[in-house]
């Protein structure tokens, strides 16, 4: 019988099985007598092994069965949920991946598993008698067991999947559908397409003076609007997409560093669209591996300073109006902004005279900064790769900013502010010369309309008062390399961004207005020019360039 | 392998010949209405809406030669497994097949690895690839916008 067309289902459900049982397990690491989690993980095991056997793959059925074998062990009783069972079953999950890659690329999940089936077979607690798992928090590394793949097992998967699963927490599982993620990216298109046309109509209506043609594109806006509201929140996915790795991320981060971490997780449950959760792993991780790495102490170093040995690292989501707000607290070490203002200086990031007027809080983000990095040594968990600047580069790909703020002896709190969507947005459009360029409407942070007498000079230097602050005026014309113009007329109109971490006036022609568009990413060549977001098409067919007005210097 | 074998788009450029190959092409078209692109050198004629795409066109002939680039003539836009990405070029000649005893052997020359050799006529093969890189390359550096970006930066220190 060709199985084939079930290879999609199979693979899907299969990750997420793997999902659970890594869940499971890191969570009876913490509470090793729950029953419930028990039998969960009995009742996976159990599944895959029948699943793979009935498509074929008779390695992952063997190597799923010496894992139920395992549990069903300490179902019985005969032996506790130890370290030792923790290790073995989370070694299996990760084989069982590595052969499930292998299944979705076409191939038959063949791989070696005899050394690690023989381990699952003949696990005995150690001699000495290997004390059952203790509550809170994850337990330090064991000798002689270890990962097959030490590095790939501190990676966070991609949150993309073959098949989205849409499921709100209280809905019943008949009420599921499985839709193909191509077919939610083509009906977010379909639907930005949409927009574009019905701008171009809202266009061509004003231009005929019909009322009754009016009226009715008024209408079709209506409903075009509902669609691409009701389109996006098929593609949202909550954040335990991503979250939900976190656990058996940090548990493996930790056991390298040797520290203890609790880490707790909030707002799982809050959605956010696929594209930004996909944007969102690479920061996430990174900042994440920081904090077990660097930020938190050595459990005798934290008793010594008198805090409880075990670390602790808090994720937490919530949503401000149209944004979703992602905050990482640590109760490490923390920074200290002048020590970082010396390194800066030292490295020559920054000039003496600079670090003179920075702020605590600009201080922090020096470390965004290309080349910081304060780490004295490089580990195996985090200073080589990506560092903040990365971090930082990320999140504004996405549309999302980064705040630090820290206190030496307390510990850190890294807070991410994201877009809810990525794909329709909302744009200021403005004019320079004779080009009209979009900036999107969540990198503003106001709008200025200034008299020409509120405009000052220092030295060759251009700035106007907002409050308390000088706020440097830097003509867009000359980042956009167009021929700069005379000011015309009793005002200068600005827009307000922030640029390596302090606010900016941009000054523009003229503010034309703002408007929803179908972000068009944009191919080779234009992809590699810096600070442009992408294209866009308006209503009257003019194509349009976004800017990434933190990405343009 | 295909009986058709390999089929060339043969075009002119400021009075020469040039051959692309027409798997990197997905259309020849008139030239559209363009619109401003940031940032890029004078060598763009601008991007134009291409079903719905944002496609920028360069004229070939000024990115090749420095020659102020002109409207008329046509454009190529290349398949966008190639890159997003339009030429204007003179003219189209014709369309040739490899298996009319045409010829492709190496040469070297601007944007230029192989030849055609057609009718006794050896016509550059334009290098669709060798072109895409040197314009990321250029895009991605951007000398000139370097220089002004440094002052624009000294401005906020």
């Amino acid at each position: 019988m060709d199985m084939s067309q079930y290879k999609d289902l199979f693979v899907s459900e299969v990750r997420e099985h793997l999902q659970g049982i890594n869940e499971a397990v890191v969570a009876l690491e913490g509470a090793p007598e729950d029953r419930e989690k028990i039998d969960f993980l009995f009742r996976m095991a159990h599944s895959i092994k029948g699943m793979a056997a009935s498509m074929g793959y008779g390695e992952m059925a063997e190597l799923a069965h010496k894992m139920e074998d395992l549990m069903d062990r300490v179902r019985k009783g005969t032996i506790g949920f130890l370290a030792g069972v923790a290790d073995l079953l989370l070694e299996g999950s990760d084989l069982l991946s590595v052969m499930l890659n292998d299944v979705e690329a076409g191939g038959n999940g063949s791989h070696e598993i005899l050394d690690l089936v023989q381990r699952l077979t003949g696990y005995t607690p150690l001699p000495q008698g290997e004390s059952p798992l203790p509550a809170q928090a994850p337990p330090l590394g064991e000798p002689g067991l270890s990962h097959p793949d030490q590095d790939k097992d501190t990676a966070l998967p991609e949150p993309r999947q073959q098949e989205a699963v849409r499921e709100k927490p209280d809905a019943s599982a008949s009420h599921n559908v499985r839709v193909k993620t191509e077919v939610l990216d083509s009906l977010v298109n379909i639907t930005g397409e949409l927009i574009t046309h019905k701008n171009r109509m809202i266009s061509l209506a004003g231009d005929l003076h019909a009322p009754t043609l009016s009226e009715a594109v008024t209408d079709l806006s209506r409903l075009v609007r509902e669609l691409h509201d009701e389109v996006l929140k098929v593609r949202l996915m909550p954040f335990a997409t991503v979250a939900d790795r976190l656990p058996r991320m940090v548990r493996d981060l930790a056991k390298k560093s040797g520290k203890e971490v609790a880490l707790q997780v909030c707002g799982k449950e809050l959605e956010l669209d696929r594209g930004i959760l996909e944007g969102l792993a690479d920061p996430l991780l990174h900042i994440l591996r920081n904090a077990v790495d660097h930020g938190l102490e050595a459990p005798a170093e934290r008793i010594a300073a008198g805090k409880e040995a075990v670390g602790t690292i808090s994720v937490e989501v919530c949503r401000e109006a149209d944004r979703m707000l992602i905050t990482i607290t640590d109760n490490g070490k923390g920074m200290d902004h002048r020590r970082l203002v010396a390194a800066a200086v030292e490295k020559g990031l920054i000039r003496q005279e600079e670090a003179a007027v920075l702020s605590p809080q600009q201080a922090l983000m020096l470390i965004c900064l290309p080349g910081f990095s304060t780490a004295t040594q490089v580990t195996d968990v985090s200073g080589r790769g990506v560092g903040m600047d990365a971090v930082r580069a990320s999140l504004q790909a996405i549309g999302g900013s980064l705040g630090i703020e820290s206190a030496p002896g307390t510990g850190s709190r890294f807070s991410l502010s994201l877009p809810l969507t990525i794909s329709i947005i909302q744009i200021l459009l403005v004019r320079c010369a004779s080009l009209e360029v979009a900036i999107p409407v969540t990198k503003i942070l106001r709008t200025v309309d200034l008299r020409k007498d509120a405009v000052l000079t220092r030295g060759k230097r251009k700035y106007f008062r907002l409050g308390e602050d000088d706020i440097p005026l830097v003509s867009l014309h000359r980042l956009l390399d167009l021929p700069l113009s005379p000011i015309k007329g009793e005002s200068v109109p600005a827009v307000v961004v922030e640029m390596k971490g302090r606010m900016v006036g941009l000054v523009v022609d003229r503010l034309v207005g703002q408007q929803d568009v179908f972000v068009k990413p944009l191919g080779s060549p234009l992809n590699r020019m810096k600070g442009i977001f992408g294209g866009a098409i308006l209503g009257d067919g003019q194509v349009i360039f976004i800017i990434d007005p933190a990405n343009l210097l | 392998m295909s009986g058709r074998g390999r089929r060339f788009l043969i075009f002119t450029l400021q009075g020469d010949r040039y051959a692309v190959n027409v798997e990197n092409l997905s259309e020849v078209m008139e030239t559209p209405a363009t619109f401003p692109i940031p940032r890029v050198s004078q060598a763009y004629l601008g991007v134009m809406n291409f079903h719905g795409a944002p496609i920028p066109i360069l004229d070939l002939a000024s990115f090749l030669s420095g020659a102020r680039p002109t409207r008329s003539g046509r454009i190529l836009v290349l398949n966008h497994k190639v890159g997003s990405l339009a030429l204007r070029i003179d003219t189209v000649e014709r369309i040739v097949s490899d298996i009319r005893g045409l010829e492709v052997q190496p040469d070297e020359g601007p944007l230029v690895r192989q030849s055609i050799l057609f009718n006794k006529e050896k016509i550059p093969l334009l290098a669709v690839e060798m072109l895409m890189a040197e314009l990321e390359e250029e895009v991605r550096t951007g000398h000139s916008k370097i220089r002004r970006n440094d002052a624009t930066k000294a401005e906020l220190q």
